[in-house]
């Protein structure tokens, strides 16, 4: 059956796939247009650089109305990323806007692997390095891109 | 902060992209083009293997087998290649002509019952109710108050505007003549009587007739395999059912009656309806189709990523193993890589310091490295200075240690040109004292060992790497 946000997720894969955004990609899985993977390339010039850290994106039938819920599949090592792989961006929560397609949320998330918040931390430990002892917050991160060749 | 630049920036890809999506539509043009052309040979195509399929029974009841084998596999191909670029050439001219001035931010679609903001923006009535009902009472594009009654106005210039642009109906290839805006094609599609029928979803032998009961699935290869592997079956299926309209045509007592009912039954075949499937359907199994073929480009992206980096630590595997120091003989060969950003570093901080690999004079004897910096009040000057490090052979040496050490900058083009130095060592130094830390707090060196630019200048700095040597000898 095709409905409202079934049709906008077409027209967003649509669009990834005509203009595609550097160092992000993602698509439908096989068999449910509702859940997607993603793939995030760590930016350059940052200690995630050369990671390649995997995602998966669940929508609802609410879609483009409510944000979708992204997750790091791969270990991130970030002030803002879950243990269990969850993301604190205020525009998953809310600041969302229904105008913000999938390759507006990868982005994003990339662009907030460059620049972290450690004010409002989702992993304390990061947070807490990131501001105190820059080296071994990179030393960590430096762990988990590694680990993301193995994944 | 943070979040408003995190908000930020998503909105601006947002209409990068979109401008890329106008410039990619103007490249669709000429893709359309191309696909319609192949739509049109795809079509003569259909029509002369229709031909050759009506011609297969005689050839065969002539005995010939040489012309058998042919025409069920290119009409299979041919059947699948029909459908796909059909679909794509719906899809792209819908895309094709779609302005950012008449697309919903929303649904990413044609603006239905536009509705005008009071801070300008245009969305679908129906996709904006949609937002505001779950208790955002805010612009999608901007964020600024609205209010259902005073900001939200109708626009019926952008949907007069809309509804004037005519467009033929994607099936009008199939029959179809209707002429229409975008949004009342979307309504016209569904009942268009000229779509594609369900096509079935599984694909069965092209010798089904002949009682062939093979069945397979579309989105695989199995029928060309079909039809390679199981050509004599194919062959004596059709003996068979040779063998039986033969017997069936033999009637000698009413051969009248008999050859009329052959002869009808005979023109039914040759004329049967061509098959219609529907578009919506076609669709589907086309995306479902491209976004595997997605997945498997991004899985090869991400292997080609990891052989890459994997690649490339093997070649900083490779450059990082040097002699052991223990065998160097009190040689250090310093290669210094990117020496402009590491000036930099060492500038940006003066706690910034950048030791050498360790060397021993002998596999028994002291252990030395080098270190540069740059002191704050000096900035254009390069420091090196020479530390004794720790090591297991400290207790049975002598102590202070004594002897010669020569710095040597190395000029890359002219090795007449480079730059040597010797120090002789003094007891009374405590540089040259049995070291009391992994690396001594103490060096013994040049506080002015080069000037930044003269190295620079003068030709040291080639491809921006530097090569310091230093050799220590007991005296």
């Amino acid at each position: 059956m095709s409905t409202p946000a079934r049709r906008r997720l077409m027209r967003d894969f649509k669009r990834l796939q005509e203009d595609p955004p550097t160092g992000v990609s993602g698509a439908p899985t096989d068999n449910n247009i509702m859940i997607w993977n993603a793939v995030i390339f760590g930016p350059h010039d940052t200690p995630f650089e050369d990671g390649t850290f995997k995602l998966t994106i669940e929508f609802t039938e609410e879609y483009p109305n409510k944000p979708p819920t992204v997750r790091f599949v791969s270990k991130v090592f970030h002030p803002n990323v879950y243990a269990d792989g969850g993301i604190c961006l205020d525009i998953l929560q809310n600041r969302w806007s229904p105008t913000y397609d999938v390759s507006a949320i990868l982005t994003s998330i990339q662009s907030l692997l460059s620049d972290p918040n450690p004010n409002s931390p989702a992993n304390s430990t990061a947070a807490q390095l990131y501001k105190e002892n820059r080296r071994e917050y990179e030393k960590r991160v430096k762990a988990c891109v590694e680990q993301s060749f193995i994944d | 902060m943070q979040r408003v630049q995190a908000d930020q920036k998503p909105a601006r890809m947002h209409q990068h992209a979109h401008t890329h999506s106008h410039a990619h539509s103007l490249q669709h043009a000429e893709e359309k083009e191309h696909n319609s052309n192949e739509m049109t040979t795809n079509l003569s195509s259909t029509g002369r293997i229709a031909a050759s399929s009506s011609a297969t029974p005689s050839a065969a009841a002539g005995g010939g087998a040489s012309g058998a084998p042919t025409p069920p596999k290119s009409l299979a191909l041919n059947q699948n290649h029909h459908y796909a670029p059909g679909s794509d050439t719906s899809g792209e001219q819908e895309e094709e002509l779609l302005d950012s001035r008449y697309e919903c931010a929303i649904c990413i679609d044609w603006l239905n019952e536009p509705v005008l903001t009071s801070c300008g923006h245009r969305f679908c009535r129906s996709c904006l109710t949609a937002w505001m009902q779950k208790n955002n009472q805010c612009c999608p594009m901007d964020n600024k108050r609205l209010s259902a009654e005073h900001d939200i106005f109708p626009d019926n210039y952008t949907r007069r505007e809309i509804e004037q642009l005519k467009r033929d109906c994607p099936n009008s290839s199939l029959g179809c003549s209707v002429v229409a805006s975008p949004i009342e094609l979307h309504r016209h599609l569904p009942s268009c009587p000229y779509r594609r029928q369900q096509e079935p979803q599984e694909e069965k032998c092209p010798f089904a007739k002949i009682k062939c009961d093979f069945v397979g699935r579309p989105e695989t290869n199995q029928l060309e395999e079909h039809l390679k592997a199981d050509m004599p079956h194919h062959m004596q299926l059709m003996l068979q059912a040779f063998q039986q309209t033969a017997i069936a045509t033999w009637q000698p007592h009413k051969p009248s009656t008999s050859g009329a009912a052959v002869e009808n039954g005979h023109g039914q075949q040759q004329l049967p309806p061509p098959p219609q499937y529907a578009n919506g359907v076609d669709e589907q199994i086309v995306q479902t189709m491209y976004q595997r073929i997605v997945v498997l480009e991004q899985r090869t992206r991400e292997q080609e990523t990891r052989l890459e980096n994997m690649q490339k630590q093997l070649r900083l595997a490779r450059q990082q193993a040097p002699v052991d120091p223990r065998y160097s003989n009190g040689t250090i060969v310093w290669r210094i890589e990117q020496l402009g950003a590491l000036v930099a570093r060492l500038r940006a901080n003066a706690n910034n310091q950048v030791y050498s690999h360790e060397c021993y004079t002998s596999p028994h004897g002291y252990k030395f490295c080098a270190r540069l910096n740059i002191q704050p009040r000096k900035p254009h000057v390069l420091s090196l200075h020479v530390h004794l490090m720790q090591s297991e052979n400290d207790y049975h040496l002598d102590w202070p240690f004594k002897g010669r050490i020569k710095l040597c900058m190395v000029h890359p083009a002219d090795a007449t040109l480079s730059q040597h130095d010797t120090i002789m060592t003094k007891p009374e130094i405590l540089a040259f004292h049995k070291p009391r830390e992994a690396i001594s707090t103490r060096g013994f060196g040049f506080l002015e060992y080069a000037n930044i630019s003269n190295i620079i200048q003068l030709g040291f700095c080639a491809d921006d790497r530097l090569l310091i040597k230093i050799e220590i000898n007991i005296v």
